[in-house]
This record gives structure tokens, sequence and C-alpha cells, in this order.
């Protein structure tokens, strides 16, 4: 080891190094020790400390999911309860008052396959745009990769999916619906809704903890992505010149897909998913890299 | 051979202030902003918001050895939640760096995470994971922490029931059995009644004996004294003092805070002509003398008031007003109390300086405010100072003080006891 240096700057040296452990700049104490230093750009998802924190990132979860429905009487079945009150006041209005068109589909089961990934999408977005500032005491008192935050916060969207998935079931079986093999694509089509509902959180996220406005803008965002967005209607009603386009809205491929996995309505989709999956990707990693080059200032901004 | 654990460098850390520029602006600020440009295009003289920044921390640097606790001491905002916000890494430095070595725990508050609607048993592992304890670790610990909580028949209990001790011990239980190699702690032991403070302090001394490294945040001077080994006198974001704690106590003590404990009250030209009094100065004087802002507990210490009389007054009298932290009245005493045959005397105009002694060797630590009032008693108030002056009492850790801290009592003075063996009783 080296003695102390009085006075040597911190400067270029130290800052241009991005690696953040074992330094042996000058006046380091060595191996092993961890340097902090003035503010990085930080352009990976730093998986390392993810995974080092994952217990955190299940306690959060754990958290979140038990106290969701804490002192309510109706308990997890708000979870079946709010798609399906959903899917009777669409059936109402549109199936039934309206004669929506439905691919051919009875129209409950068309509107629920929609509901179920859509409000996994919402309830992703809601809750991951929300949970910066609804965790803010833990930000400003504890250090953890910020990522967790956001990531734990989706737990309850997935949980809420996978109950409502048994009422769809019950409903298939209801209908006499066969099973078709691209039903296997499901997980896919889920994660392509997670990811843009993620990709979207993590700025919002980022911005609310600044701008308070994101907070408010959320639901009415989410309110009008939801009409833009065949779950009430199908995409068969815009002009086949348009279909492809309609891709840059990836919960309309989202939705699509979960129609054509389990009743095989409409193909030749091709595009309009490569269109989603490229504007899904888009909003994932910029979204990632803009919270990881925004996080260390987020305890100072709150 | 090196057992450095901490090393900092040179840290400084700066905050805008205001409304934290472009980041954190409302559209309100962006339209103020944009009309005090017009303003200054026309040459009107506006403060120049944008550039307004304080250096909260300014190029601070030390080394903590293995099994050192360093305490961090200074006044409300010299910087030193800013230090250990750094150090634990939730707020990046503007300058320098910082080394650490080992496994790091914080502890900038107790029960972070605790969720109100979770059991005691659920928040047990919330916390500690929030801490950054493992399942694992948690599981070992958990008799342990029950225990050390005394909350075992409300382990299935939901928080928000729990009084607020009840909350106070759990979240420290779950700190105190945090293993980290450095742990960082500010200000914790402010909480709890003070049996739990004991343990908790007692409880510090056996992480400090274990070998483990501590940065101690602190306002109380005795458990400074009592735990630290070395301190460091942060003031404005700079080191002031950093060394053996006694060294350094006593320079907080002493040399740096003495700007404080003197305000000027009235200039001379903003007193209303038909005035007849006016208070001018409050100054507080230590046992030596010395103008200060802080009491040693043992020190006798003066208040010093001056005022001015514009017009001669007759039965007029100056009272001052003790009040302390928490809002409450301890005494108020006048200058027509020690000699109230002076009642009627007059007053002529010119300065006056009245001083009286107060016996801080009954005082309580902590900060204190003294009100002044002059009146014609039952007639009319001349002038007031609400709040005019603020001082602390330090516990320096006296024997007597040590014995007082756990009593209730707004003053805790020395009583004078006796005994009489009255008669043997035959058992």
């Amino acid at each position: 080891m080296k003695l102390p240096v009085p006075h040597t700057s911190p400067g270029m040296a130290d800052r241009s190094s991005a690696v953040m452990n074992n330094i042996d700049g000058p006046d380091s104490i060595g191996a092993g020790a961890f340097r902090i230093l003035p503010l990085q750009q930080l352009p990976t998802i730093g998986f390392m400390d993810l995974w080092a924190y994952r217990e955190l990132l299940y306690f959060l979860a754990w958290r979140d999911l038990k106290v969701r429905y804490h002192q309510t009487l109706l308990g997890i079945l708000w979870a079946v309860l709010k798609p399906c009150s959903m899917m009777v006041v669409f059936s109402i209005f549109f199936g039934w008052l309206s004669r929506m068109p439905s691919d051919g589909i009875p129209y409950p089961l068309f509107v629920f396959s929609a509901l179920l990934p859509w409000q996994l999408f919402a309830h992703t977005l809601s809750a991951t745009s929300h949970s910066l500032v609804s965790n803010q005491h833990l930000i400003t008192k504890v250090y953890f990769p910020r990522l967790i935050i956001p990531i734990s916060a989706m737990a309850i969207g997935l949980v809420d999916f996978g109950i409502a998935l048994f009422v769809l079931v019950a409903m298939l079986l209801h209908y006499h619906i066969p099973i078709l093999p691209q039903i296997l694509t499901i997980p896919m089509f889920m994660l392509l809704s997670i990811a843009t509902a993620l990709g979207v959180g993590l700025w919002a996220s980022a911005l609310n903890i600044r701008h308070r406005d994101i907070g408010h803008a959320i639901p009415f965002v989410t309110q009008l992505w939801f009409f833009a967005t065949p779950v009430a209607y199908p995409s068969s009603l815009i002009p086949a010149s348009w279909q492809a386009w309609y891709g840059i809205n990836p919960l309309a491929s989202v939705v699509e897909g979960f129609r054509w996995a389990l009743f095989g309505s409409g193909d030749g989709e091709g595009k309009m998913l490569m269109f989603s999956l490229l504007v899904s990707s888009i909003l994932f990693i910029s979204g990632v890299y803009f919270f990881r080059r925004t996080e260390q200032t987020f305890a100072d901004v709150v | 051979m090196n057992d450095l654990v901490i090393r900092a460098k040179n840290i400084g850390k700066q905050y805008a202030l205001g409304d934290g520029r472009h980041w954190g602006r409302t559209v309100q600020t962006y339209i103020r902003d944009a009309f005090a440009s017009y303003r200054d295009a026309e040459g009107t003289p506006t403060c120049d918001a944008k550039n307004r920044v304080i250096w909260a921390l300014n190029g601070v640097s030390f080394d903590v050895r293995r099994g050192e606790v360093l305490g961090i001491i200074g006044r409300n905002g010299s910087g030193k939640s800013t230090l250990l916000k750094i150090l634990s890494r939730i707020t990046p430095p503007t300058t320098g760096w910082a080394e650490l070595v080992g496994r790091v725990g914080s502890l900038l508050e107790v029960g972070t995470g605790f969720h109100p609607d979770l059991t005691g048993r659920d928040n047990i592992y919330m916390n500690g994971a929030v801490l950054g304890m493992t399942k694992r670790e948690i599981d070992r610990q958990f008799d342990a922490i029950v225990t050390f909580a005394e909350i075992e028949t409300f382990l299935d209990t939901p928080v928000k029931r729990y009084s607020s001790g009840m909350h106070m011990r759990l979240a420290f239980a779950v700190a105190a059995h945090l293993k980290a190699d450095i742990l960082l702690v500010d200000e914790v032991l402010a909480v709890g009644d003070a049996a739990f403070q004991q343990k908790c302090l007692s409880k510090m001394d056996d992480v400090s004996r274990e070998g483990r490294t501590v940065l101690l945040v602190s306002h109380n001077i005795a458990s400074i004294l009592n735990l630290c080994s070395t301190a460091l006198l942060l003031g404005r974001g700079e080191v002031l003092a950093y060394g053996g704690v006694r060294d350094v106590v006593d320079h907080y003590l002493s040399g740096s805070i003495s700007v404080q404990g003197e305000t000027q009250l009235h200039s001379h030209d903003k007193v209303p002509s038909e005035q007849e009094l006016s208070f001018e100065a409050i100054r507080i004087r230590d046992g030596h003398g010395r103008v200060t802002g802080s009491i040693d507990a043992v020190q006798g210490c003066t208040v010093e008031v001056d005022y001015v009389v514009h017009r001669e007054i007759r039965g007029g009298q100056v009272s001052l007003e003790l009040w302390n932290g928490e809002g409450v009245c301890v005494l108020c005493t006048t200058d027509l109390d020690s000699c109230p045959e002076s009642k009627s005397t007059a007053r002529y105009p010119g300065l006056y300086r009245v001083s009286c002694r107060l016996d801080p060797t009954w005082f309580r630590a902590g900060r204190y405010w003294i009100s002044l009032g002059a009146s014609m008693p039952g007639l009319r108030a001349l002038d007031e100072a609400p709040h005019a002056i603020s001082f602390e009492v330090i516990d320096t850790g006296s024997i007597e003080h040590k014995l007082t801290q756990g009593r209730r009592g707004v003053i805790a003075p020395t009583i004078q006891w006796s005994a009489t063996h009255l008669s043997t009783v035959n058992t």
C-alpha cells in the first residue's frame, strides 16, 4: 500500500475507470475494497448486483402480494372479479347492444381473452411507474440496485394474471373451444406485454420521481392506450393496409396473438408482430438505459 | 499490516438550492424563469436562481481502521448525514472518492421497510432483507431478535397495532443483529425509552468489541464520548477537527460554535419613535464568561440582555422565558424577582444591560430557547422577542447527569436528601 499523498486530485484517472471494484488507483487501500465514485454512467443492467440482491427482490414482491388484499373481505377473489365484471360490461354494451363483430368467437370469450394480457400490461405499467415514489423511504435510506423496485412491482400483475387464467380455462371448456398447438406461444406474448409495460414503466418511474406529473398522466395514458388496443373490437376493423402499422402498438400484437393462440383467429400478422417486437425492444432497452443513467440521483431528487 | 477499512478522499457533495434546477422544475417555475430572463433583458437585477448551489460536503478526507469507532459530530446541516449517505451508496459524491472494505451495513434509520399491515414476524424478514441480510441469516437470528425486542406475544400482530415503544424496539432489534464489517449509524439512539437506550448502547459497545468498525453520527455528546475512540467534527461541510474523541469534542464545545450564543434583536433605525423600550441584543455566556451557543451541563451560564429605553418609564419589567425543545416553558423569570422594591424606580433613556444567572446543573441536556418580553405589568407590553436565542445544554457525561438520564421531568435538579436511622427492626 502506498502512503497517502495529500491532496491528490480524485481526477480523471479514477473517473474514467468504469470498473467499480478492485481498483488499484493511487491511495487505494487495497484489492477487495469497494470504491464509491462520483456520478457514473452505467449502461449495463448491473446483473451481478441484481443477483446479489435477489432475496430483497423476493421479499419486496412478497410484501406487495401480502399487503395487496389485506383487510379485504373478498381477498384474492378481486383478481377474478375485476376482469370478469369488465367482460360482462363489454359483452352487454359491445357484444349484445352494438353487435360488435368478434371474428366468429363468442363475444365474452373474445373480450376476456384480450382483457387478460391487457390487464397484465396495465397492472404492470401502473405498478412499476409508481413504484419508485411509493418506495422513496427505502431509496433515501438504504442502498440496493434500484431496478429491484420496478421489477418487484410486477409480481401483482403476474399473480392476478395467473388467477384469471383459471377463469379463462373454465370459459374455454364451457364454450367447447378445442385446444390448438399454438397455445404454447402464449408465454411469448405475455413476455411481449411485460417487456412493453416494463419499458414504459421504467421511463415513467424514473421521470415520476422528478416530475409527479407522470404519476397523474399514467392512468390517463393507459386509458387511451386501451382504446388503441383491439380489446373490445377486432383488429380486422382496421383497414388492411394499416394493419401492419397497427403493430406500432405492441399491445395490439399481444392481444391478437392471444386470440390466435387460443382460437386460431386471424393470421398473416407477421409484419405487425415484427413492428411490435421492434417497438417493444426499443422501449425496454431505452427504459433500462434511462433508468440506470438516472438512478444514482434518485435519492437526491425524490 | 494494512488494516484500513475505510478511506474517504476529498469527498464533496453539491446540492442545488431551491427547486432543483432543470430536472425538478415545475411548469410554474419554467414560466417564472421565462419572465425572469425577460426582466434581465430590461436590466433589472435578479437573483440568479439557477446557479445557487451549496456544498453540503467539501474536501472531506479521513481513514478508519478495523475495529475503530468513529464518531461524527457537528451542528445541524453540517453534512453529517450526507456523509453517511455517500458512504452507504445512497447518493454519489460530486467529487472525490471513498473506499470501503467488507460488508457495509447502513442504519440511517431503524425500521426501514417496515410495513404497518405486516405482522411483527413478517416485518423482521422484510426489514432484515432491506438492511441486506439473507433469509438464512434472519432465520438464524430470528429468536435472538424477538427476545431482544421483547415482543414474543405480539409476533403475529400487524405492527400498526404496536405501541410506538414496541415498534421501536422491534426495529432496533433487527438493526442490532445486522452482521456487517462496517456499520454506518445515524442518530438511531435518539429513540426508545431510557432502559432500552441503555440496552442498545451496550449492544453497540459489543459490536465494536467484536472488531467491527462503526461510524456513528450523533448529537448526543455523552454517547459519542462513551462509544467512540476517534471523532470527526464537521462544520458547513468541512472537517473542522479530526482525531481523538476527547479533543474533538472539546473543540466542538468551545470554539467552533461561538458564533452562536448572541442575537442582535433590533437595529436602531427600525425602532418606531413611539416605542418606549426596545431590545437590542441577547447573549449567552458560559462559566468562563465566553459567549457561546452551548453550555456544559456542569457549568453555569449567564443570560445577558441589552435594551434601550427611549423615553422615561416607571414600573417596567423585563422578563425571560425558558423553553425546552419539546415546546414546554421550563420557567419564567423577571428582573423584578430578586428586588421587588425597584418596581417603581424610573428607567431613564439610554442603553441598559441586565444579566441573570441560570444554573444548568438542573437542566436536562438538549436545546433551549429564550423568549424575551418587556412590559408595564398589568398595563401594556413594551417589546417582545419570542425565541430570541437558542442554546444547547450538553451532557458531557458528568456523573450526576448519567444518573438522571432515565428519569422523567422537565428539569433534573440534584435534590438534597437526608436519611435518619430511626430504629432497628428485628426480622
